[in-house]
């Protein structure tokens, strides 16, 4: 058996599987490094009672911590639905209602990287949200659905539920599907028990 | 040569070309993966329903409010109907509340009376002008009596306050109207709406808004009460009803219908009892249809009422039945509603209802497309031949309209309406919306400016359309009215429709005679074939001769006389007649009126009729005051259900992209990576 070079036309092929392959993976990369330094960023903006950068040239800021204790989840919410927020993490869109407020507070996720969980929430699942006061809201999760993207109206009404929303389906690999995959939580009463005298530290 | 032992062209060509068809099939299945969700299996409102299951650990369990449940009685007697809704304030909890509720009542509901109820006591309402009655209720909330105020919103949106219902307490308020049942062809129909759907009210300096005079809380803003709160997703279903019609049409009944509820039926002495099976959510409109019995259609009712020297007439005729052998060609202008508050089940039926619509255009009409939301698109930028190249483009643009955005009618109206009077065609354009906007006022002064020789005919869609404007917007433009209330309506509408567009019967009708004193609507509006006239007449003394005329579409004269002496009598016919003056009244006013002349006409027709109009309420007062001083009273807004179908329209949540191209990148990686490791596997072999 001879042992040959790889060819031009291979060697492209494996420069341009290499470059696909780094450009993937950094998009889960940079989503997970940004929590770390949004985690800090979002406890320095507790203590310091006003909002901070999480890098000098960020022009996003954290809004709220949102924690699922049953699968172990724990991230910091961005204001805003826009691509460059969503990148590092969920948002929240701006015409919603803030935490525990009247109406439905919404947040945005990605469904391959900080929203992936979705899909395993059940009814009955305890989601907590913490806002930038220190407040404490908790959440039961009611339902999930699955919605077109363009019949995505949420209440502005009494009562504060919270939407948490991503592409549908999980798995396609495509983005830009026409689908949404929806998790309603209402405030759970006990929300006005449970309010802890101090914000925990994050992490 | 060296180039061809390093590699074999032909090989890298080929593995390149089946990394790409790999490449494409994987898109492709992920594409289809997306469309084979069926929409239809997790609709949010199966989940709706589903979620009334668990309701009640809500925040609303914590602070007990008063409940409301509604009784409706409706008695037909020939055409006229009279509807009686006892709303039943119950007060479980420990304080005292005042309750505000705001509902739909038909747009030519006259309201002349409201009882209040406590206990076995009732207090009769009076009517008074707006804010005489505002300070009298204000009066008697402040000293503790019971009372309530029934104040008109919007033609079609009422709002009843009762204060001091105190603790275990539960306080009716009785209202009655009357209206004219409606004809179509040769069946009769009658609404009774039951939900108020959240309106959008246009920003911007056009918007006029309410007057101060409409304001009938001072508590509370006018906007903030056409927009009563909403039930959260997952919350229970409130306002129970319970309906019962008694049917008595003077005709043996054949087909009896009610059109989105469940019904029983009961036949007795030629009475007809319906009744809703049981207690009902209030979140669709309440519509029953009857047709007469085979061979036993009614050429024309014909009503008369004596009172003050006076005659008041009711005339409902149906025009020569000759259809023409051959429609007349006309230019059909489509205007369609794609904003927020259709989404849902209220957009796939306009879509449907357009593309059968357009479906009808031959090659010599002329037809257009013109969507609008916060923005106005139309298809053409003018009128095009619907010949089937014109019909497939059509056909693509319908398949992009999507509901998204604020409801903008206005410039989409300017657009359609060109104000011209010398059009070649028969020009109609046709409006499908659900029309909640909260501006009605001043899109009818656009239809009544703008309006030329074009007639509109307004389409509405969805379960809780604002039937008044479109009602008003079809009276103004000449046309007619058609509701479609779910998906397979459309087609049995929709070609109703376009069936009489085809077909005006009679135009320039008018009635004339020596005691006529006025006609109503004025000017009497074309009609189409299979329509019925309705037309109501006030005349001087006790009896006259009428004659009713009117062109042929050959242009040939057309004329009944009818004798004013030979008609039954039948009370109430004045009171129907007052009530739609003051509606002409008040359609004067978005054509520039004098508003202080309408004003006092309207109240005085109102107050000798006892009638609610938007400058006089019903308000009834108890005399003993009921509440100690020591204790508070809370003000509470009844909540209603969101209409059936509907979607939050409030926020928008589906333009965030939720996906990245992470797991595309990678796949498409490791692909490429895979070639070129199966092209160097290749060449390693031994040739």
């Amino acid at each position: 058996m001879r042992r040959r070079r790889p060819g031009r036309a291979g060697l492209l092929l494996l420069a341009g599987g290499l470059i696909f392959c780094l450009a993937g993976a950094w998009i889960p990369v940079k989503a997970e490094l940004a929590q770390i330094l949004l985690a800090l960023a979002w406890q320095e903006s507790l203590d310091l009672g006003r909002p901070v950068r999480p890098w000098p040239w960020a022009d996003i800021r954290p809004v709220a911590r949102l924690r699922v204790p049953r699968l172990g989840r724990d991230m910091i919410v961005l204001s805003g639905q826009s691509g460059a927020a969503l990148a590092f993490g969920p948002g929240m869109h701006e015409q919603g209602a803030g935490p525990g407020g009247q109406g439905t507070c919404i947040l945005a996720g990605h469904r391959d990287t900080s929203f992936r969980f979705l899909r395993r929430l059940r009814r009955g699942d305890l989601v907590l949200l913490d806002d930038g006061r220190g407040r404490r809201w908790r959440y039961r999760v009611e339902s999930t659905t699955v919605r077109r993207a363009e019949d995505l109206w949420f209440s502005r009404g009494p009562g504060a539920g919270l939407a948490l929303v991503t592409c549908y389906p999980f798995d396609a690999l495509r983005p830009g599907t026409r689908h949404r995959f929806v998790v309603l939580c209402r405030l759970d009463p006990a929300t006005f028990r449970h309010r802890p005298a101090r914000p925990e530290r994050v992490r | 040569m060296r180039w061809k032992r390093s590699v074999d062209p032909g090989v890298v060509l080929v593995t390149l070309y089946l990394a790409l068809v790999l490449l494409f099939l994987l898109l492709g299945g992920a594409g289809a993966a997306g469309a084979a969700v069926d929409p239809g299996a997790v609709r949010p409102e199966t989940v709706r329903r589903g979620a009334l299951l668990v309701a009640g650990d809500g925040p609303e369990s914590f602070s007990p409010v008063p409940m409301l449940e509604m009784d409706v009685d409706i008695t037909v007697t020939g055409i006229v109907a009279r509807t009686r809704v006892r709303q039943r304030f119950r007060n479980d909890s420990s304080i005292w509340f005042e309750a505000l509720y705001v509902f739909p009542l038909p747009e030519e509901s006259s309201v002349d009376h409201m009882r209040l109820r406590v206990g076995d006591r009732i207090i009769t309402g009076r009517i008074r002008e707006k804010e005489a009655a505002r300070r009298i209720y204000e009066a008697a909330r402040q000293d503790g009596k019971r009372a309530s105020l029934l104040a008109r919103q919007r033609p079609n949106i009422f709002s009843v306050a009762v204060a001091n219902v105190g603790p275990g307490e539960t306080v009716t308020v009785e209202i009655e109207y009357q209206q004219v049942v409606a004809r179509q062809g040769k069946s009769f129909s009658l609404r009774f709406p039951m939900v108020v759907g959240p309106r959008y009210m246009p920003a911007g300096p056009e918007t006029g808004g309410p007057g101060p005079s409409d304001a009938a809380f001072p508590a509370v803003g006018v906007t903030g009460l056409i927009q009563p709160p909403v039930v959260a997703p997952g919350g229970a279903v409130v306002n129970p009803v319970r309906l019962h019609v008694s049917l008595a049409p003077g005709f043996g009944v054949g087909r009896v219908e009610s059109l989105y509820h469940g019904i029983t039926t009961e036949r007795k002495n030629g009475l007809i009892d319906i009744r809703f099976n049981g207690r009902v959510a209030a979140d669709r409109d309440f519509v029953l249809e009857w047709e007469p019995e085979q061979g036993r259609v009614p050429g024309a009712s014909l009503f008369a009422e004596h009172r003050g020297g006076e005659t008041f007439l009711l005339l409902m005729l149906t025009p020569p039945a000759t259809p023409l052998r051959e429609p007349l060609a006309r230019e059909t202008i489509f205007v369609l509603d794609n904003s927020g508050s259709m989404a849902g089940s209220s957009i796939r039926q306009a879509r449907a209802a357009l593309r059968y619509g357009v479906a009808m255009m031959r090659p010599r009409d002329r037809f257009n497309i013109i969507t609008f939301e916060s923005v106005t698109r139309s298809l053409f930028a003018s009128s095009r031949p619907g010949t089937r190249k014109n019909l497939l483009a059509a056909d693509r643009f319908i398949d992009t309209i999507r509901a998204r955005g604020g409801t903008e009618i206005r410039p989409a109206l300017a657009l359609a309406l060109d104000g011209r009077s010398d059009h070649a065609r028969l020009r109609q354009v046709v409006l499908l919306t659900d029309a909640c906007v909260g501006n009605d006022d001043e899109l009818l002064s656009l239809v009544a400016s703008r309006l030329g020789d074009t007639r509109l005919f307004t389409v509405s869609i969805g379960s809780a359309p604002n039937t008044s404007f479109m009602a008003r917007a079809a009276t103004m433009g000449r046309g007619a009215h058609t509701f479609i209330g779910k998906p397979d309506e459309v087609r049995e509408r929709m070609s109703g429709l376009f069936a009489m567009l085809g077909q005006p019967a009679v135009t320039h009708l008018r009635l004339s005679g020596d005691a006529m004193a006025e006609t109503l609507p004025a000017p009497l509006p074309d009609l189409y074939h299979g329509q019925v006239l309705t037309a109501l007449v006030r005349m001087r003394g006790e009896a006259g001769r009428l004659r009713l005329s009117g062109l042929l579409p050959d242009r040939t004269p057309w004329q009944v006389d009818l004798d004013s002496s030979r008609f039954g009598d039948r009370p109430g016919i004045a009171v129907l007649w007052a009530r739609k003056k003051m509606n002409s009244l008040m359609e004067g006013l978005v054509s520039g009126a004098d508003p202080d002349q309408v004003r006092r006409a309207v109240v005085r027709l109102a107050l000798a009729n006892h009638l609610v109009s938007r400058y006089t309420s019903l308000v009834a007062v108890e005399e003993q005051p009921a509440r100690p001083v020591d204790r508070t009273l809370r003000t509470h807004r009844q909540q209603v259900n969101l209409p059936a179908g509907w979607q939050y329209g409030m926020v928008f949540a589906g333009s965030a992209a939720t996906a990245t191209a992470w797991p595309l990148l990678l796949s498409t990686g490791f692909l490429l990576l895979a070639v070129a490791a199966l092209a160097a596997f290749l060449r390693r072999r031994p040739e």
